[in-house]
């Protein structure tokens, strides 16, 4: 609340105090921006009206200050028309020279009246205003005499002297003058600022030494620049605190004695909130010594390494950029960074190419695919394929047991298995088609090849009929023969080359027996 | 010369040039860099090439990076291709990318010998580094004005720096790599170190690769000579402030 209070407090109250002071400025601004524009239509407007005034206030310094008198109107005019043809080269006739440096002098005492800065007063909350005269005159006889104006100075100074002057000394002179005069809170504003001057010179320190760091070289010029406008008014500033401080405890000794007396408790209050406020003031002012001392070691000490790397064998990056720097010229720096940069590779197709784009008429739409007639395939599936194989593996057992019973009525299967081996070696009896014919075979007692063709009873009649449908099977028409199993004890053992006798293919025997042909019968 | 080794030279030069990660201990061109480094003639034939190329290779913690050789009119870039790949649009703006690049380099390498120990640096401190450097520059542009100054001039690209606000609107969240600001120039710049294989990004810290530091240490190391001598050329007199 207090820092908020005491922000309004210096934003609002100091307003005026701070308008006042810049008031002296603006008599200036308006001059450098305004002046030749409307004269004899701008055909002067390269005339810099800065530079006129400023060299018009120097020649009444030199005039009314040091050679103690005021100037009269023709001076003036001489001396704009030396400004004009020594800086500006310009030569002209007589009445036009006397009409440009009239109009000068004119605009520089604004025809007399004082400039007008017009700002809003925040304290009464209304407009208000300040004033400001470069120039004033006064009536001697019938002469007008022209004199600088004490603001005018003060513009003047603030220019360029009291800049390079320390601003801590002059601000302990006047602490000196508020001492003498008792004005003890006015003491304390002027600690203030000298406080507030020692900061920004530690500040300024900070910068110096961040600019060191990056480039000696400018580092190194502002280092100089600091010296030269800070650090050699320390001795000066030393002793005039002293001299304050002294001042101070005079004063202090001399209220105390009044308070024997009068009780002056007022100024002795005053005295010591000053004299707090100096010590600490003094104590700011010693660290900013100390931390002078430290950026000059410290300065030193960059300086030193600085020297030492140039020495070293290494690339130094930054000389090289301080050498483009000396020479103004940026494109130095494409050395440091295009080594860096991936080899270019440009994706490029050739020019031909392009030239074939470009001749190559689109087509106007995308041909449709051609599909030609497709045949239907025949498909066949596993079972059908299956049974060709079974039914073909019966044909020829079958055949081999038809023949066998052509020549003998009587075939026993173990008869049939030695015919089958001798014709389809022993493999046969690893062919599960085999197995299965012998018990499709058995399914049925008595089988007549002629009444097959009519009717089948079963899959393997079936089979049967489409054999005997084959003009080669048809001297097995009219065939007729009975199935007899044996009793399980005979068991015929199916040896097979390759096989343990353990695993060995066993089956009964069975007896096909031809049957009287009904004819016959 | 084994027809072999004239193969590999060949496979490690292709992988090189576009760009494939050439290391000791991972990446498919292991082989390559054990070949490289085991192998007189495919080291030989390698530099042959590359010597006939104006390219230079460079080898540092265990991998091998490629670099382009001074005026290489084949790999190297025009300002038009350097302003194309990085979306700019004037010489001045190139510059002062330059400078930036420069400054991102010079925040780990004072000289190509002694690094700063830094491990990575962010946007912000880059543009801080930036500002510094200009200070000095900067802060005699606002004291003494002067005529405009010539586009490739360093005045030129203080002034360039100095007018562009830090971000470009206050009220838009993140920043975008964009010619309009301070951070959008930054934010441009890092991009494209990153494209170029000189920095990673982790969080918005960037942080220096091998190749940065194989390029800053080994190219600049050998080429030390011309550049110093480009540099007595350029600075007035040889005097290049002989005094510090």
């Amino acid at each position: 609340m207090d820092g908020t209070y005491q922000m309004l407090h210096d934003i609002i109250d100091f307003h005026n105090d701070r308008m006042r002071n810049l008031r002296r400025y603006y008599p200036f601004f308006c001059l450098q921006n305004t002046a030749f524009h409307l004269f004899k239509e701008g055909k002067y407007a390269f005339l810099d009206m800065g530079y006129i005034t400023l060299a018009v206030l120097r020649f009444f310094i030199e005039e009314n200050q040091f050679n103690d008198r005021a100037l009269q109107y023709p001076e003036i005019m001489s001396f704009l028309s030396g400004v004009l043809t020594r800086d500006f080269s310009l030569s002209l006739p007589k009445d036009e020279e006397k009409e440009l440096t009239g109009y000068i002098f004119d605009k520089i005492k604004n025809d007399g009246k004082p400039f007008v800065m017009e700002y809003f007063d925040p304290v009464k909350k209304v407009k208000s205003s300040v004033r400001m005269k470069l120039i004033d005159a006064t009536l001697s006889g019938n002469t007008v005499l022209y004199t600088i104006t004490a603001d005018a100075i003060e513009f003047y100074l603030d220019t360029k002297e009291i800049q390079d002057e320390s601003k801590i000394n002059i601000q302990q002179i006047l602490l000196e003058k508020m001492i003498h005069t008792k004005n003890f809170k006015g003491g304390i504003d002027v600690i203030r600022r000298i406080n507030s001057e020692v900061n920004r010179l530690r500040l300024q320190k900070k910068e110096v030494l961040a600019l060191l760091g990056s480039n000696v070289f400018d580092g190194v010029k502002a280092l100089e620049e600091f010296n030269r406008t800070g650090m050699r008014w320390f001795s000066e500033e030393q002793k005039l605190f002293s001299h304050n401080m002294e001042l101070m405890q005079r004063a202090r000794a001399k209220a105390e004695e009044t308070v024997a007396g009068e009780k002056d408790t007022e100024a002795l209050r005053g005295i010591y909130q000053l004299e707090t406020e100096l010590k600490k003031a003094m104590a700011n002012h010693e660290e900013l010594l100390s931390d002078c001392m430290d950026l000059q070691v410290r300065a030193d000490e960059m300086i030193r390494k600085y020297k030492f790397s140039r020495l070293r064998g290494a690339f130094d990056f930054r000389g090289f950029v301080a050498a483009a720097e000396e020479a103004q010229d940026v494109t130095l720096l494409s050395h440091l960074v295009e080594p860096l940069l991936f080899p270019k590779l440009q994706k490029q197709f050739s020019l031909l190419q392009t030239d074939e784009l470009l001749s190559l008429p689109a087509e106007a739409g995308e041909a449709a695919e051609v599909v030609g007639e497709a045949k239907e395939e025949m498909y066949r599936f596993e079972d059908e394929i299956e049974e060709e194989r079974i039914s073909g593996n019966y044909a020829a057992i079958v055949k081999t047991l038809f023949d066998e019973l052509l020549s003998a009525d009587r075939v026993a299967l173990s008869v049939l298995n030695r015919k089958l081996e001798l014709k389809f070696f022993d493999g046969i009896f690893r062919n599960s088609d085999y197995y299965s014919f012998l018990v499709h075979i058995c399914q049925k007692k008595e089988y007549d090849l002629g009444q097959i063709t009519k009717k089948q009873d079963t899959f393997f009649e079936g089979i049967l009929a489409k054999l005997l449908a084959d003009p080669a099977m048809h001297k097995y028409a009219g065939l007729r023969f009975c199935v007899i199993m044996k009793p399980e004890a005979e068991e015929l053992i199916h040896r097979i080359a390759g096989l343990e006798r353990d695993t060995a293919f066993v089956t009964t025997e069975i007896v096909f027996e031809r049957m009287k042909e009904e004819k016959a019968g | 010369m084994e027809q072999k080794s004239l193969e590999k030279a060949t496979e490690l030069l292709a992988a090189l040039l576009i760009g494939e990660p050439v290391e000791a201990h991972n990446g498919k061109n292991t082989g390559l860099y054990e070949a490289y480094h085991e192998s007189g003639e495919v080291s030989d034939a390698l530099d042959l090439m590359l010597k006939k190329l104006n390219l230079r290779v460079y080898e540092y913690n265990y991998a091998l990076y490629i670099a382009v050789g001074e005026k290489n009119r084949v790999f190297g870039y025009t300002n038009e291709d350097l302003k194309r790949m990085m979306g700019l649009r004037l010489n001045k703006e190139l510059y002062l990318c330059y400078y930036l690049i420069y400054q991102a380099a010079a925040c780990f390498y004072q000289d190509s010998a002694t690094y700063n120990y830094r491990e990575y640096i962010k946007a912000e401190d880059l543009l801080e580094a930036t500002n510094q450097a200009l200070s000095g520059m900067i802060s005699e542009l606002h004291r003494f004005s002067g005529e405009t100054p010539e586009e490739t001039s360093f005045k030129a690209l203080a002034l360039s720096w100095d007018e562009l606000p830090v971000v470009a609107g206050e009220d838009t969240q993140g920043v975008r790599a964009a010619r309009g600001s301070k951070s959008g120039f930054v934010k441009l710049v890092f991009n494209f170190l990153v494209s170029q294989g000189l920095f990673t990004e982790a969080g918005e810290r960037y942080y220096p690769t091998g190749r940065m530091h194989a390029l800053i240490r080994r190219y600049f190391e050998e080429e030390k000579g011309r550049l110093y001598e480009l540099q007595m050329r350029s600075s007035k007199g040889g005097e290049d402030g002989a005094a510090y």
